[in-house]
């Protein structure tokens, strides 16, 4: 028996010292790992710092319902010339203003982007801030508010694809009720995109002969030639047309100058019922938290430089007196326009909205 | 069932000790060595690639600035419809300087308008394009430092792709003459990137992309991915892991991010390690399971041997030890059950000798008869022949029986009615030789009658009483009584005499116990012996007794009926 137990003890020990053994190893396996990544660290570290440095220096985080192509170029620009980096969050103009309201992360601190009629009810959550290009601004693009600078002039224009319809005349709204163009008009839900908004608010007008109450028969006849079609975000209108998935597409000018002056089988049809020309903001939230940078950006894009290539290349209208119409795009005396009430317009957006969607709603069950 | 457990045990830790831990650390230390020399390749790699392309790069934009610079000193270099010599002049110089860039350069010569005056290629970029006085983009840079290159990104006119461009504005005096611009377009760079399977990526500080060889890299503006431009040395993108390295490089102006994957490195490894380690632990559980029944094989016949000594020890020793194997177990078991063979053989023995001397020993005290008794009796008889012949005829009858009945050896039990029949006899002896001085009454349990006892023990113990009751007295009562209690049969023989002092009793008591015939007292003696002999130890007689309130015997005898326990 106590030979027995002697040899326990023995056994014992021995399986001791084995984990003691493998614990060692371990380590020194770990430890050799480590370091063989360690040994290069030195040059490492530059190269890092140097990748950390860009992130946390505070970007400037701009909510932006823009085109992507039209974005980059003057966010590039800004950024090279102020040094200061851009987050840019992009989304329709309903959804991210409902962003900026809810103070979601990224925090908000430019708002670039969205037409005057749809910005300008949710003003309370902007700060007030005139730009220093404010005395080179037309009259009827200043920032009366003094929250709500304005960044260009936004007609409606309606989108052909040349090479889809034939020989089907497309000179105005009226042509649109055409059955032959039943599902193949790109619309956008004007609840989500604000050049779909304006679009409503253009016809309710034009249509009703300058009594947006008397637009809504026409509004009911273009509902139903939809044929249940209606897309979520505006890109996706302009995309739709010139992709060919739609032959015609209610959007903003720009939107479809692009590809016109890309030479992409597109023409632009302002409307000969009139047209409606709204200016889209640029905005610092209340909530910014880098507000000296977003003055900076506010001064940049309203700048003569940014303006200048705005108009020059980018094909918008600017909103300053020193810069010429664009290049290729036809001067705004040249096409009827419409007048709208801004106070009319934003009191009844909820409820033309509802209305518009009822509507839709209508022709979906039919 | 302990001691087994201790050999499945000490069978297991010995196996895990010996196997287990070395395989399991020797896994994973290999596991580990592999998976770092293999990163560290990987890393080796990544630098490699990073610096490669950082002296591309700056190779290339030094060459650019100093032909800016030679050029810049060039006379006439702007004027304004430069005649064939002239232009030949001229672009034989810029062929000179982007022959020796390694990559294809293209040159722009723009007068102080910005319009193109020389130009080598096919068609102006649009970032190129800017009206006059417009300060954007290069002309911006160019303008904003007078005398040095301007190095910027053009990026954003995505249909011509992303070009870098080196420009320099040029003044004769205060006066603005031109520009000098060369731009290098991305497709000439990008055979820099495909130094090593690691993935480069050049961008400006602010993220948007000069080269790039995976667009998953990018976002939809030809920006790199926040995750990239954020991370550090391990970065995970899309699921995949990687091994980052970064490095500015022109200043500051460009900066240089080389991705490694290294996720099929780790995921291949962990797998492996998780593999070998998972059929490990189904080894591991197999030995614990192979080893109960391995232990429980080797160690039975060990086992068996025990239980069987246990057994032994209890007392059971008609156990043997069947071991079947062939070894060490065996010749134990087979030494261990001849041994408990003879022993008990050994037992048998003295038992039966045992019960040899017993029944010696009971013969002999069976065969004592009172010789006082008998004299007694003899000269009572011899008294009642002259008066009462009758009775002593009878008198003689009854001796005749007793002595008859005492010398029968054929059996050494009868039942206790037969032995009352003959104490009849006895008792008819005594009250003729006492008449009424003597009073005997008998109370004897029906139940009793059957039960078997030693021959002639109801008679010792009324002689007993007689013998001592009387004292100087005149009258004696004795009472005998039978009974059962708790599988005992009890008698009780009980008189009112003299009693016995409390010396003389203790003294009786002591003679009892002795194993050799004092030769007083025979009688109880004799009854005490042979109720030992036959029936063993707690059985015996009991004598109570008080100095002047008599005597009282009992016998304790197991109650057996008729060769049956009752």
């Amino acid at each position: 028996m106590t030979a027995k137990k002697r040899w326990t003890a023995a056994g014992r020990k021995r399986t001791a010292a084995g984990k003691r053994w493998a614990a060692a190893v371990l380590a020194a396996a770990v430890l050799g790992c480590s370091s063989c990544s360690v040994d290069s660290g030195s040059s490492r570290n530059q190269g890092q710092s140097a990748g950390e440095t860009l992130l946390s220096a505070g970007e400037l985080v701009v909510y932006c319902p823009h085109p992507q192509d039209f974005i980059d170029p003057i966010v590039s620009e800004f950024e090279a010339r102020t040094g200061i980096p851009v987050l840019v969050c992009s989304g329709g103009t309903g959804d991210l203003l409902e962003r900026v309201a809810q103070g979601e992360e990224p925090r908000c601190d430019i708002f670039w982007g969205g037409s005057l009629s749809i910005t300008s009810p949710r003003q309370e959550l902007f700060a007030s801030y005139v730009c220093i290009n404010e005395g080179q601004v037309r009259k009827e693009f200043q920032n009366r508010e003094g929250n709500m600078t304005r960044f260009t002039d936004v007609p409606s224009v309606i989108m052909v694809n040349t090479n889809l319809i034939g020989d089907i005349p497309v000179e105005g709204y009226g042509d649109l009720l055409n059955p032959e163009l039943k599902g193949r008009i790109a619309m956008c839900d004007p609840a989500a995109s604000s050049s779909a908004w304006e679009h409503l608010i253009n016809m309710l007008y034009a249509m009703g002969d300058g009594d947006p109450e008397q637009g809504w028969d026409y509004v009911e006849q273009f509902c139903e030639n939809l044929d249940g079609k209606l897309l979520d975000r505006s890109s996706q209108v302009y995309e739709g047309v010139a992709g060919g998935q739609y032959a015609v597409g209610l959007t903003f000018e720009e939107g479809g100058a692009r590809y016109v002056m890309a030479g992409e089988p597109v023409r632009l049809v302002y409307m000969e019922e009139g047209v409606l020309s709204t200016p889209d903001v640029v905005c610092i939230a209340k909530e910014a938290l880098h507000q000296e940078e977003a003055r900076r950006f506010v001064d940049f894009v309203t700048g003569w430089d940014a303006q200048s290539v705005i108009a020059g290349t980018l094909n918008r209208r600017s909103v300053r007196e020193d810069v010429d119409e664009p290049e290729g795009l036809p001067d705004k005396g040249a096409f009827p326009a419409v007048e709208s009430s801004l106070e009319l317009v934003t009191g009844r957006r909820e409820q033309w909205l509802e209305r518009f969607a009822e509507i839709y709603k209508k022709g979906l069950l039919k | 069932m302990k001691k087994e457990q201790y050999f499945r045990e000490e069978l297991q830790r010995l196996f895990i000790g010996l196997a287990m831990v070395p395989a399991v650390s020797i896994t994973l230390i290999c596991c580990f060595i592999f998976m770092g020399l293999l990163l560290k390749g990987r890393w080796e790699e990544n630098i490699g690639q990073r610096d490669y392309t950082a002296e591309a790069l700056e190779t290339t934009v030094d060459a650019c600035s100093r032909e800016l610079v030679r050029l810049e000193a060039f006379p006439g270099l702007f004027e304004k419809n430069p005649g064939p010599e002239e232009r030949a002049r001229i672009f034989t110089e810029i062929y000179r300087a982007t022959g020796g860039f390694g990559c294809k350069a293209d040159f722009y010569l723009l007068d102080a308008d910005r319009h193109v005056i020389l130009t080598d290629g096919k068609r102006v970029p649009e970032a190129l394009q800017v009206a006059p006085g417009v300060s954007w983009g290069l002309f911006s840079a160019m303008e904003e430092a007078p005398g040095q290159t301007a190095l910027r990104l053009l990026d954003g006119y995505r249909q011509e792709g992303s070009m870098l461009a080196l420009g320099r504005a040029v003044f004769e005096g205060e006066q603005l003459a031109g520009y000098l611009i060369f731009t290098l377009d991305h497709t000439s760079m990008q055979p820099v990137l495909e130094h090593s399977a690691a993935q480069a990526i050049v961008t400006d500080p602010f993220g948007w992309a000069y080269l790039c060889g995976n667009s998953s890299f990018l976002t939809d503006s030809h920006q790199l991915v926040r995750e990239i431009r954020g991370g550090s040395t391990w970065v995970t993108y899309r699921r995949h892991l990687y091994l980052m390295s970064a490095r500015p490089v022109c200043g500051g102006q460009l900066l240089i991010y080389v991705l490694s994957d290294i996720q099929n490195i780790v995921v291949s490894l962990a797998l492996n390690a998780a593999l070998v380690i998972t059929a490990l632990f189904i080894m591991t559980l197999w030995v614990f399971a192979a080893t109960r029944k391995v232990t429980e094989k080797k160690t039975a016949d060990f086992y068996r041997i025990l239980e069987v000594m246990d057994q032994g020890r209890q007392g059971n020793l008609d156990c043997r030890v069947q071991v079947e194997s062939n070894n060490e177990f065996k010749t134990i078991a087979d030494a261990y059950n001849s041994m408990i063979g003879s022993l008990q053989q050994q037992m048998e023995n003295n038992r039966r000798m045992t019960e040899l001397v017993a029944i010696a020993q009971s013969r002999q005290l069976e065969s004592q008869f009172n010789p006082h008794f008998l004299y007694n009796t003899l000269e009572n008889i011899r008294y009642m022949c002259r008066i009462e012949p009758e009775t002593a005829s009878r008198m003689i009858f009854c001796l005749s029986g007793l002595l008859r009945y005492s010398l029968d050896g054929s059996r050494r039990e009868v039942p206790l009615r037969e032995d009352l029949e003959h104490l009849n006899n006895y008792l008819t002896i005594l009250t003729y030789r006492f008449g009424s001085r003597l009073t005997c009454t008998l109370d004897v349990e029906e139940a009793t009658l059957d039960c078997r006892i030693p021959k002639l023990v109801l008679q010792p113990m009324i002689e007993n009483s007689v013998k001592y009751g009387f004292g100087n007295r005149d009258r004696l009562t004795v009472e005998l009584k039978a009974y059962i209690h708790q599988e005992n049969l009890v008698m009780i023989c009980r008189d009112d005499g003299a009693g016995m002092t409390q010396t003389a009793l203790s003294e009786l008591s002591r003679l009892l116990e002795q194993k050799e015939n004092p030769g007083r007292h025979s009688g109880l003696y004799n009854i005490h012996r042979r109720i030992q002999l036959l029936y063993g130890h707690p059985y015996g007689v009991e004598i109570r007794s008080t100095e002047g309130h008599g005597t009282t015997l009992i016998i304790n005898l197991p109650a057996r009926r008729e060769e049956r326990i009752c």
